[in-house]
């Protein structure tokens, strides 16, 4: 296709986070990658054409700073907090910024992976406890949005009085990432403001663990200043990566598995025909894709899928569509084993630094999902108000007791 | 705010996030070949949403063909909730 194409493709971005398949899928006859009228941009639909943007040096992230100062200027308002939180997310930078904080979260990853997975597996089983112990429970809101955040508690050592105002803080719907209203943006800046204070204070006090002395120490080994203000905007950054992903992940993961066993699931029963918990972790992963879309804009000339991208073209990788995409993936909403790699954790240079933790979390809520016995799906689901990680805001649950 | 008060500060605000005299002519055009770009978008949305006193997306400008056409849909208050 190219870029002068007389269709006009556009782009409706809520539609695509609400139905993404009855957007994207028609789209796919013009080719692995189409261009779109509105937004002015490419458009990658394809697996292979996604690993071949995600892997070419040529294709540079887009940061969001220039788009967020402009507005601050323009309208004399303070989105600082949403600045600082900008500058410490690996994936809006390249070159040395970007080295030193993926430097800093992989070590930080690697240090605390253990401590992480413990702390998961006590909050997954007392979360899932109180749900059981009712009978039925909201496995979004009562589960899946609250794991991140009670860990991050568990390890930094926040009374579990003050994690759920955390929680609610940290709660953005995507603010900070991607182009959002002004005023939500005003609104965010507030509630990061208390976050970076309470983060601060929280990397001064002697805590019982260890874990701030970890986070110094990532920051120290990656050539980054070791102080309270950069622990608490790092800290910021961890915090808004890892919740709405995993949430998402979790609970279209669960939402795809209950629909298609007929709204009931019984893991590890004898009749359940699912594949084992290794391809199911990634087929639950591969069916959410919790990040929508990730960018890119060519600084040279180069070629993707045969096609000539120019430089200063805009190019958006819907990692959804790749990962549907039916020659990669056949029959791609089924959930089958064998499957060839995913991409819904980026790929090259950006690859998600926490890939191979989180498919470990999983594992553990597919095995603490498996002790619970049945699982039926109630009504009254509703997606997430955002448009850059697709999630179930609420994703009602009943847990039929075992007689 | 009718929707004729909307096209007028459209023009007013455009022209200034443009640098240069916006027609009602213009907004018959796509956002982009106005050459606003995404953080006028935002801008412009806001300035409605002020204006109005109700959520403006700025998803608006992408969902409808023309500017005018997003501006008549914010005019009878589905400026939040299209898509
Ligand atoms: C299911 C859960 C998750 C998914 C699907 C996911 C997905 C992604 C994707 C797609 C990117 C690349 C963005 C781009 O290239 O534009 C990314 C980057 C990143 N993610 Fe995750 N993520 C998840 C969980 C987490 C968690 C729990 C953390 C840790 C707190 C985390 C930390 C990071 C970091 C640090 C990067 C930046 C890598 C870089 O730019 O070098 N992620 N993630």
């Amino acid at each position: 296709m190219s870029r002068n194409s007389p269709l006009a493709l556009r782009l409706n971005t809520r539609a695509m986070v609400k139905t993404p398949h009855t957007l994207l899928d028609p789209m796919r006859e013009y080719g692995d990658l189409v261009w779109l009228s509105n937004p002015n941009r490419w458009l990658v639909l394809s697996r292979s054409a996604a690993l071949e943007v995600l892997r070419d040096p040529n294709l540079h992230v887009w940061t969001r700073r220039n788009s967020v100062e402009r507005l601050q200027d323009r309208f004399d308002m303070d989105l600082s907090a949403v600045l600082k939180a900008l500058d410490w997310i690996p994936f809006m930078h390249d070159g040395p910024r970007h080295a030193a904080l993926r430097s800093a979260f992989a070590r930080l990853l690697g240090s605390i992976g253990t401590d992480y997975l413990k702390a998961y597996e006590q909050t997954s089983s007392e979360l899932l406890e109180v749900m059981q112990e009712s009978g039925s429970g909201d496995f979004a809101a009562g589960y899946a949005d609250r794991l991140h955040v009670e860990v991050f508690g568990h390890l930094a050592g926040v009374p579990p009085s003050e994690r759920h105002a955390f929680h609610c803080a940290t709660a953005l719907d995507g603010t900070v990432q991607a182009a959002s209203t002004v005023a939500k943006m005003q609104k965010a800046c507030a509630q990061l403001d208390s976050v970076l204070e309470r983060l601060q204070d929280l990397s001064k006090t002697e805590t019982t663990s260890d874990f701030m002395d970890q986070v110094g120490a990532a920051l120290i080994q990656s050539g980054l200043e070791d102080t309270a203000v950069s622990r608490s905007e790092f800290l910021l950054a961890f915090l808004l990566l890892g919740g709405d992903t995993q949430a998402g992940a979790l609970t279209v993961g669960l939402a795809h598995l209950l629909d298609s066993n007929g709204g009931t699931l019984s893991l590890g029963s004898d009749d359940c025909q699912l594949p084992d918990k290794h391809c199911l972790v990634d087929e639950m992963i591969r069916i959410s894709t919790p990040v929508q879309t990730s960018a890119r804009y060519a600084t040279k000339d180069t070629v993707i899928s045969g096609q000539h991208i120019a430089k200063g073209d805009a190019v958006q990788l819907s990692l959804q569509a790749a990962n549907f995409d039916p020659l990669a993936f056949e029959c791609p909403h089924a959930v089958q084993s064998g499957r060839p790699k995913n991409v819904a954790f980026g790929g090259g240079r950006h690859l998600c630094s926490a890939m191979p933790l989180v498919r470990k979390t999983l594992a553990i809520t597919l095995s603490h999902l498996e002790t619970l016995g049945s699982i039926e799906a109630l009504p009254g689901r509703t997606l997430a108000e955002d448009l850059t990680v697709r999630r179930f805001a609420h994703l009602p649950i009943r847990i039929p007791s075992r007689l | 705010m009718t929707d004729i008060d909307l096209a007028s500060l459209a023009l007013e605000r455009l022209a200034i996030y443009l640098k240069r005299p916006v027609t009602p002519k213009d907004l018959e055009l796509r956002y982009d070949e106005l050459g606003a770009d995404s953080v006028d978008m935002v801008s412009l949305a806001f300035e409605i949403e002020e204006a109005m006193g109700q959520p403006v997306s700025p998803e608006i400008f992408l969902e409808f063909e023309t500017v005018k056409q997003a501006l008549e849909a914010v005019a009878s208050g589905h400026g939040d909730i299209i898509g």
